[in-house]
């Protein structure tokens, strides 16, 4: 079973796209931060709307039912910062919010195109069905799609950031450098196919928060492997330094 | 090849990954999984013998879910036939993760009765059997207030501590499972070292999925109770007995729908932590 939910979207262009559906998990984290960055804010609000009150009532003494016309006040400021709050953000930021830039999801449309202030509107105006009974949660779990009412209603997605592959940080000892320049004239580098390379530094850049006995049984498995690939008769070097080597190697090679 | 993430197949899982992975296992899987959680329940009225397996048919759902991630999934026959000898070492774990909480517990009572009998101790040697006195008050109210400081932080410790050990112990029933030759105290331990480092990941993910069980249990709850509750008892009266039959039978089916979710996040956790400390899935392709 594939642990991601892909899907395919066709954008007006005609042009075929693949995300990653963001996941019941990641929305739940963008949510759960995006309450409490919400909560501060609505907080703030309060503050500064009881300050006003206080000066207000000074400036303009007693006005007829001044309760009831502050709590409708306090409705409409909740309302309006919960409404606004998601959408100014997914308007700004194309699809994302505080918790979801955290969560490193965004909201894009139905097409692949980023979402305006329409789609932002409709998705934060049903957010309170959605959250009442948790029918949203409920409907993101069971549908294919991942959709929430107002997903439905705005023709949005919610997908996953995809990541750029970081630049690689391991450190290489100088050992690797020149057993790497000898690798190159007496062994086949070229052998290596991009997916052992890939593999490679993955256990390179992976390697020092692994358990020490797993990682030396991998880094000579690996080392193991790697040697009959590119021809090589017996391993007479630490397997970690060999690796290294190779990766270097691979990558001078590819250079040419 | 395994499938951690989307963009580069062989890297670890983030926190809401895991929980969604736990999520489409479950999805995918749920006739079988609820299969074996009836068994279980039915089981768990049989004293010892049915104690043992319920534990065992609770990790077997782990082992399900374990081989579907590494793309070799396995039959319930199949599942049965590995984890089924291995009853009496799941029955052991438990007990010996039983163990570890209350020895976990019994420091802590022993620490408290410490702290406790040092504080009366220092009173009683300052008040020195003499009495009245501002001055000697003012210092037993300062000591009693100091020692009411020690004790709160002696229990947040102990929650720390707490806490600490249910992430490291969080898969504990889960190699035993999966791994060949393992055992009651082996188990244990793989759960300790896999767990390494991850504490802080481990308990956000609790915490996620402790949301979304929240949700998904609380909500179709209160709906049917509010509903039947309105019926069968009209305002203002007692409950009735039928009411409270209900209840402890809503959460009892609420408990079973969410066990394979949890079952299943250990599976994911366990997986995520093979590939994060031993590279799980990190090999070269045989060619030749």
């Amino acid at each position: 079973m594939s642990l991601f939910n892909r899907i395919k979207i066709r954008t007006p262009e005609s042009v075929e796209l693949e995300f990653t559906l963001a996941g019941i998990g990641n929305r739940t984290i963008a949510l759960l931060v995006d309450y409490l960055v919400w909560g501060a804010i609505l907080f703030a609000v309060l503050v500064v709307r009881a300050i006003l009150q206080f000066q207000l009532q000074r400036y303009l003494g007693n006005i007829e039912n001044e309760e009831l016309w502050l709590q409708a006040l306090t409705i409409l400021i909740v309302f309006g910062v919960y409404t606004g709050y998601f959408t100014f953000f997914e308007t700004l930021w194309q699809g994302q919010t505080p918790g979801k830039r955290y969560a490193k999801i965004r909201v894009i449309r139905d097409d692949g195109q980023p979402v305006g202030v329409s789609q932002a509107l409709l998705r934060s105006l049903l957010r309170p069905f959605d959250d009442s009974f948790f029918l949203g949660a409920l409907m993101i779990i069971l549908s294919k799609r991942e959709k929430r009412l107002g997903d439905w209603a705005a023709g949005t997605l919610v997908i996953q950031e995809e990541r750029a592959i970081a630049e690689a940080t391991f450190p290489i000892s100088e050992e690797a450098r020149s057993l790497s320049e000898e690798l190159l004239k007496t062994t086949n580098i070229s052998a290596l196919l991009p997916d052992d390379f890939a593999v490679i530094r993955e256990f390179l850049q992976r390697r020092y928060p692994m358990d020490k006995k797993a990682r030396a049984n991998l880094s000579s498995q690996l080392a193991d492997q790697a040697r009959r690939l590119i021809g090589l008769q017996e391993l007479q070097f630490q397997p970690e330094l060999f690796l290294e080597a190779i990766y270097l190697a691979y990558q001078q090679q590819s250079h040419h | 090849m395994s499938n951690l993430s989307p963009s580069n197949p062989i890297q670890p899982l983030s926190i809401g990954n895991v929980v969604s992975a736990s999520v489409r296992l479950y999805r995918s899987n749920a006739k079988r999984y609820l299969i074996l959680v009836l068994r279980l329940y039915l089981w768990s009225f049989v004293p010892i013998y049915g104690w043992a397996k319920s534990v065992e048919i609770a990790a077997r759902i782990s082992r399900l879910a374990y081989q579907d991630l590494i793309n070799q999934p396995e039959s319930l026959t199949e599942a049965y036939q590995k984890t089924d000898r291995q009853i009496w070492n799941f029955f052991g774990a438990s007990l010996l993760v039983g163990l570890i909480y209350s020895a976990l517990l019994m420091g802590l009572i022993f620490a408290y009765f410490i702290v406790s009998v040092v504080i009366l101790f220092l009173i009683g040697m300052l008040t020195g059997g003499r009495t009245g006195g501002s001055e000697l008050t003012g210092t037993s109210f300062l000591i009693g207030l100091v020692g009411t400081l020690l004790l709160l932080a002696l229990i947040v410790i102990a929650f720390l501590v707490w806490l600490r050990v249910f992430s490291r112990l969080f898969i504990f029933e889960v190699p035993l499972a999966i791994e060949e030759n393992s055992d009651a105290a082996n188990t244990i331990g793989r759960s300790w070292t896999l767990t390494k480092g991850s504490v802080n990941r481990i308990q956000l993910i609790v915490l996620v999925a402790g949301v979304l069980t929240w949700v998904l249990i609380l909500a179709p709850t209160f709906l049917v109770l509010g509903l039947t509750m309105s019926i069968l008892s009209p305002s203002g009266e007692e409950p009735s007995g039928i009411a409270v039959l209900l209840f402890y039978l809503m959460l009892f089916l609420g408990n079973g729908l969410i066990l394979p979710f949890w079952q299943a996040i250990k599976a994911v956790v366990y997986y995520d932590l093979r590939s994060r400390r031993e590279g799980l899935g990190l090999e070269l392709r045989d060619r030749s």
